[in-house]
């Protein structure tokens, strides 16, 4: 007996263990729980799928706040929100211009047009300041000191309706229903800079990047052109689209790229670098684009879209995944715009309402979150 | 020259009750890494300047507890010669795992090996017992687990002990060696065998 137990021991560890015996105690064991099953085939099985990636941060499907905004122009190729540094959403409904102030929920009136067919065709803060550029259906660009209540200038230049504005200061640059773009310096009396042809039907997205380098144009004609500071020839025209392009914006975070969004038949997102003139990705997102915005926060893009959904649709970038879609809407989403903070965005949708989604929430441990009334609160614009 | 005291390395005594804590903790990472308690039963304790697992079930504390005094008395008589933990499959008893620990005593007079030494030795052969746990073949069936002592043979048998085979995996299985430490008075070996289906 005590040979084998010293065969095995050699056979087991290669050296001998010396005479020894084996001890083990009389008890067994405790006995795991009843029906336990131990779940390390979860963890290390690689057929299981995974739970899905990385937590998503809760990102409300209801919007914060729903507006009333009767009387809004349900028209494609107009522009007429837009949300200030100043904390202040403009809003154009037909004649009237609107200034509601999330703060203090107070809403004022800034202006009437007087003659009877004519309507605000856009609205544009100026970057850090009171100061608001409206455009008319008549071919007015309005400058208005909206604390004062006074309008600062009527520059005319266009031949049409102005549906879309954007501003460089001291530049304010307004498209026209002709295809023309005027660069308008707003602290001279000679305020027209220079006037392009730039697009051969109406142009109805304008957008200056955040470095003041190029202005972004989108017009009918299905085209997107990209302009230098100075200078009247593009410096790239983008003819990808299928249908109107309005939908345009700026990564906030990265030199020279730029989003744009396509009409009805195209439904496209497509990402440029404006400085190769490369078109990074293209998106099929199944509907007509009307706005899209950049989180920096989360490295994210927002779209806003009509036919079927009506929805929001917040994607991941570059990847182009879908994060979530935010339905509410009862009809086509016509604008789109960002708070000045990166934490809300305000749709204007063809249902008459403007509603505010706080879908880029930073973390309640960086920021304390401004008081918020209850979901659904709804203030008439009136 | 600071008149600092040279720090005195580790007597026999500690050594067999670090050795018999490490053998304590390091079935206890066993157990948990295996899935052979749920792992809420588990809770983070702090030994050898890491963050351990040990079991909160008493029934097991106990039972290792037990154990592992015993093997703490054997080792300061330098009479243990190896300890192995087996994991068995509870439906038919076949040894799925065989987790051995070679120890070889180091008799006379050697002096102790520093203490922070020795701790970083066996931080090291704790984390790659975690580390190996990824490479053993997946424990499909429920198991329990079983503690042997090779003893020298002029042992005497304690009380509620008894008489064990070396339950070893039929066929022999793939081993694996792990790192050793050493405290001077006692140098530990690391290996694990397993069964390959």
């Amino acid at each position: 007996m005590q040979e084998e137990q010293n065969a095995m021991a050699m056979k087991l560890n290669g050296f001998d263990l010396g005479d020894f015996r084996i001890l083990r105690h009389s008890t067994k064991a405790p006995q795991a729980p009843e029906g336990y099953q131990s779940n390390l085939r979860v963890l290390y099985s690689q057929s299981t799928p995974s739970t899905g990636s990385k937590q998503r941060r809760h990102i409300p499907t209801m919007p914060e706040r729903v507006l009333d905004a009767p009387g809004l122009i349900d028209d494609f190729y107009l522009n007429l929100v837009d949300w200030g540094d100043n904390n202040r959403l403009a809003v154009a409904l037909a004649q009237t211009v609107y200034v509601w102030y999330s703060a203090t929920m107070s809403v004022n009136m800034i202006c009437q047009m007087p003659a009877e067919n004519d309507y605000c065709s856009s609205v544009a803060w100026m970057k850090g300041s009171n100061y608001l550029a409206l455009g008319t259906k008549t071919a007015d660009v309005q400058i208005w000191d909206v604390e004062v209540g006074k309008r600062l200038r009527t520059m005319q230049g266009h031949g049409a309706r102005v549906g879309a504005l954007s501003w460089s200061p001291p530049i304010l640059s307004s498209g026209s229903r002709f295809g023309t773009i005027n660069h308008h310096d707003v602290r001279a009396p000679e305020h027209v800079q220079f006037s392009v042809q730039a697009h051969q039907q109406e142009v109805c997205g304008l957008a200056w990047s955040p470095s003041g380098q190029y202005l972004a144009s989108g017009g009918n004609d299905n085209a997107v052109s990209i302009w230098p500071s100075s200078g009247s020839t593009p410096v790239h025209t983008f003819t990808h689209h299928h249908a109107a392009v309005k939908a345009l914006s700026w990564c906030p975070w990265l030199n020279n790229v730029l989003a744009t969004g396509g009409g009805t038949i195209d439904r496209h997102i497509r990402i440029w670098n404006v400085s190769s003139g490369n078109c990074l990705s293209a998106t099929d997102t199944g509907s007509q684009v009307s706005g899209i915005q950049w989180s920096s926060e989360y490295k994210e893009m927002v779209s806003s879209h009509g036919f079927v959904s009506n929805q929001l649709v917040i994607w991941k970038y570059p990847m182009m995944t879908k994060v979530i879609e935010l339905q509410g809407h009862q009809s086509r989403i016509l604008s789109l715009c960002a708070s000045p903070d990166g934490t809300e965005v305000v749709s204007a949708g063809a249902d008459e309402t403007v509603r505010l989604w706080r879908c880029f929430a930073v973390d309640a441990k960086h920021r304390k979150k401004p008081s918020a009334g209850p979901c659904g609160f709804r203030a008439c614009i009136r | 020259m600071a008149a600092t005291a040279v720090r005195a390395g580790i007597s026999l005594s500690g050594s067999a009750k670090v050795i018999s804590e490490f053998f304590y903790y390091g079935v206890n990472n066993v157990l948990y890494q295996r899935g052979v308690y749920p792992p809420e039963t588990f809770a983070h304790e702090s030994r050898f300047g890491m963050s351990l697992l040990g079991s909160t079930d008493t029934a097991v504390q106990k039972y290792l507890s037990n154990i592992t005094s015993q093997i703490q008395e054997w080792l300061e008589a330098g009479l243990v010669r190896r300890l192995v933990l087996i994991l068995v499959d509870s439906s038919n008893g076949e040894v799925l795992e065989r987790w051995q620990f070679d120890v070889t005593c180091t008799t006379g007079s050697s002096q102790g090996r520093d203490e922070c030494v020795v701790k970083k030795e066996m931080q090291a052969v704790i984390r790659q017992i975690t580390a190996a746990v990824t490479m053993l073949p997946l424990l499909e069936s429920p198991c329990s687990f079983d503690l042997l002592v090779y003893t020298d043979a002029s042992t005497a048998m304690p009380p509620s002990w008894e008489n064990s085979g070396p339950q070893s995996i039929a066929g022999g299985g793939e081993v694996v060696r792990l790192r050793s430490f050493s405290t001077g008075h006692h140098t530990v070996a690391t290996s694990i065998s397993y069964r390959t289906s």
